[in-house]
């Protein structure tokens, strides 16, 4: 990705660079970012992905401070790391994802993503109650999905910086310490 | 005799292969340093200010790639032999961290530099085990302050028993909050808190930069203002015309003439794969512990027939390192949701906790450091164990961030003469020569140590208040702490030690050994490197002059 640093204007301006073809060069850059291609599922099938997407939100989900997992792109980061997981793994992902979907509709009639935000949240508080001690495969799921979007989510820009506020790295000409 | 066109071949450019090359070449002798990786550049190289979502997998690597490798990860893994590709028998006993580059592990190592003391040169007479080292702390004093002046430590002296105070160029990297807080509480139950003493610089010193607090020197820094032998030893030897550096050059086996003494190196070249020889007047081995002994046990000849210098049997036994305990966690109520400050600092923690079991009744032998692990740093702390999910979840992980103190054991570990490696004959490397295997594990002392740090770690966290999160009591295994050491040790008795009082081996009187191979016991404090620089400062001295007197070689 390319940026245009603070300290890269400043030196472009002091270079005697006009303040005009900047804000071109600057309107350009963003442009380019500003055009992601959507992400395409390495692993999982597009309604295993939405699902997967649907959950992480819901477990650590947009709140004043920061966006949720799905800003963060919990969901695709996830999905690259099953995709280079062993045959064993990405099967224990299949099988209990589709898991916790057969428990959305043995409690609410319907796949989970189709189920309104109450019907989502009495399955994952059911599933939640259970986490400490898993028994069955939809419980294996919410755990594993669980542990995923921390994984996922705190690594992310969205997670570390504007979530948890870490401040660094930053050259610093001194370090204070305790002050 | 056709004049020969070096004088010394040094192999390894770590710690004590570098020295070496230094000492010698300043000494007047023509020298070649053999290294078995490649030149690094450390702009593009270590990935200090990189942040996790800079990287494919965050940091991570994929999945399965480095579990458990400590120090080996996604932001290092350029630079590591990962054992699980270069393999041997058996990682789950002894992890072996190989780093195949100019400058070795001083490229990525933790940077503290106690001394060691007195009382660490002399177990066997002055506390009763183990065996002494062949030489005293008064003999070693002046070539830690060479090496100290070399290094630049950020210090200050304590007038601590058995820690001997250094030489710093500049003061110590100031306390964080939490730093402060956890002296103020292991005061009240007399346990001491120490500055670290650390080769990252607190002031400008050689040429180097001092530190600008990324906090990134476990993946190398960028600007060397860490110690390294590739940012602080190598250039001043470059250019020289008494000094050659060979990179890529994996050496095979040295060479012996008819009497059995050294007369030089093969090796490898790694790009060309072809088998080169080189030749001196005498031969330093400096690869590292493992890799030291494994060339020598690789060495076999008719006048050497168990492995050059091997005529004790003891190379490759005697296998030690660091030990180190599992983590036990503490979550500090009072440091939940605290101010967000930059407490990155100069990498790990700026304060340490030292061997302070020395008049207490112990039932074990050595002592240990607790080192701590505090700070706002560049992942969430403590996630596991939190009930439920959406903003509960998330509201919880944020109060916790920075409220975290993790405390580590890294104790001393006892010469056994059954902890070894030896040459496997089912296995080579990648270049075809023989590998070793490890036949090694962790004794009673060491498991009673282990449950003395636990007991302390506990009582540490009980006095800050800490909310204790659930552990297991476990030390990692044998060479997880990298410092491993003791395969061709320093002695008196030829017959029980492959090396004198000067790193000489007994059998042959041109060949040297410089790095912690020749180590007598492991170390109770952290940190080795500059143990290592300072022996091999020494015997390279003696070595220089039994090359100008024409004693040697």
């Amino acid at each position: 990705m390319t940026t245009i640093s603070r300290r890269t204007v400043l030196a472009l301006l002091s270079a005697g660079i006009a303040h005009t073809h900047l804000e071109a060069a600057a309107a350009a850059v963003l442009a380019w970012r500003q055009a992601p291609a959507a992400y395409v599922p390495a692993f999982f099938t597009a309604a295993e992905h939405h699902l997967l997407d649907v959950l992480t939100e819901l477990i650590l989900p947009a709140t004043p401070r920061s966006p949720g997992a799905h800003a963060a792109g919990v969901a695709d980061f996830v999905d690259l790391v099953v995709a280079h997981s062993t045959p064993e793994t990405q099967q224990a992902w299949r099988r209990e994802l589709l898991a916790l979907d057969d428990e959305a509709r043995r409690a609410g009639g319907t796949h989970f993503t189709a189920l309104a935000d109450h019907g989502r949240r009495r399955v994952l508080d059911a599933l939640s109650a259970e986490e400490a001690h898993p028994a069955t495969d939809a419980v294996r799921a919410f755990v594993r999905v669980k542990q995923a979007t921390i994984d996922g989510f705190y690594s992310s820009a969205i997670g570390l910086r504007q979530e948890l506020g870490y401040l660094g790295p930053q050259m610093l000409a001194e370090f204070k310490g305790c002050v | 005799m056709p004049q020969q066109p070096y004088d010394v071949i040094v192999v390894g450019s770590g710690a004590g292969g570098a020295t070496a090359a230094l000492v010698l070449v300043d000494a007047g002798a023509r020298v070649l340093l053999l290294e078995a990786g490649r030149m690094l550049t450390p702009a593009t190289d270590f990935l200090s200010h990189e942040m996790p979502w800079d990287l494919r997998f965050r940091g991570e690597g994929p999945p399965g790639a480095y579990d458990g490798l400590w120090k080996i990860n996604e932001y290092t893994a350029h630079l590591y032999t990962n054992p699980r590709e270069d393999t041997y028998d058996a990682l789950d006993r002894f992890h072996w961290t190989r780093l195949r580059a100019v400058g070795g592990r001083t490229n990525t190592w933790g940077r503290s530099c106690f001394r060691h003391g007195p009382l660490d040169f002399k177990p066997a007479s002055r506390q009763g085990y183990g065996d002494d080292w062949p030489l005293d702390y008064d003999e070693l004093a002046p070539y830690y302050d060479k090496v100290e002046r070399l290094v630049g430590l950020a210090g200050q002296s304590d007038r601590y028993p058995n820690m001997p105070d250094g030489i710093y160029a500049g003061p110590p990297h100031p306390w964080r909050c939490t730093e402060r807080d956890l002296k103020a509480a292991c005061d009240r139950i007399g346990v001491p808190v120490l500055g670290e003493r650390t080769a990252a610089l607190s002031v400008p010193h050689d040429g180097r930069p001092k530190c600008h607090y990324c906090s990134g020197c476990g993946r190398g820094c960028p600007v060397g203002a860490r110690f390294s032998t590739l940012d602080a030893i190598i250039p001043k030897l470059q250019g020289r015309p008494t000094f050659t550096l060979r990179t890529h050059a994996v050496a095979r086996e040295v060479l012996v003439d008819d009497r059995g003494h050294a007369r030089g190196v093969s090796f490898i070249d790694a790009v060309t794969r072809k088998e080169e020889e080189v030749h001196g007047r005498a031969v330093v081995l400096a690869a590292s512990t493992v890799e030291t002994g494994r060339l020598l046990l690789n060495s076999r000849s008719r006048q050497h027939p168990a492995g050059l210098a091997n005529s004790s049997g003891r190379i490759g036994h005697h296998l030690m390192d660091t030990i180190k305990s599992g983590p036990m966690v503490g979550i500090l109520p009072s440091w939940r949701n605290r101010p967000r400050v930059n407490d990155d600092g100069a990498g790990g923690s700026h304060a340490t906790i030292p061997r302070f079991n020395y008049d207490r009744t112990n039932g074990y032998h050595g002592g240990y450091f607790i080192l701590i692990g505090t700070g706002f740093g560049r992942g969430a702390t403590a996630t596991s164990g939190i009930p439920g999910y959406g903003a509960s979840l998330k509201e919880e992980i944020h109060s916790r961030y920075g409220s975290v103190l993790s405390l580590r054991g890294y104790g001393e570990s006892l010469s056994r003469y059954e902890n070894r490696f030896d040459i496997d004959p089912g296995r080579t490397d990648a270049f075809g020569i023989p590998q070793v295997r490890f036949t090694c594990g962790h004794g009673d002392n060491e498991r009673r140590m282990m449950e003395d740090m636990y007991g302390w770690m506990e009582r540490i966290l009980r006095a800050c208040d800490a909310e204790i999160l659930p552990y297991s009591k476990r030390l990692e295994p044998l060479g997880d702490a990298t410092h491993e050491c003791g395969t061709a040790r320093m002695g008196l008795d030829a017959k029980t030690s492959v090396l004198n009082r000067w790193g000489q081996a007994h059998d042959v009187p041109n060949l040297f050994v410089t790095d912690a191979s020749g180590f007598v016991t492991s170390p109770g404090t952290h940190g080795i490197t500059t143990w290592i620089m300072a022996l091999a400062w020494r015997a390279s001295e003696y070595l220089a002059e039994g090359l100008r007197t024409g004693d040697i070689g």
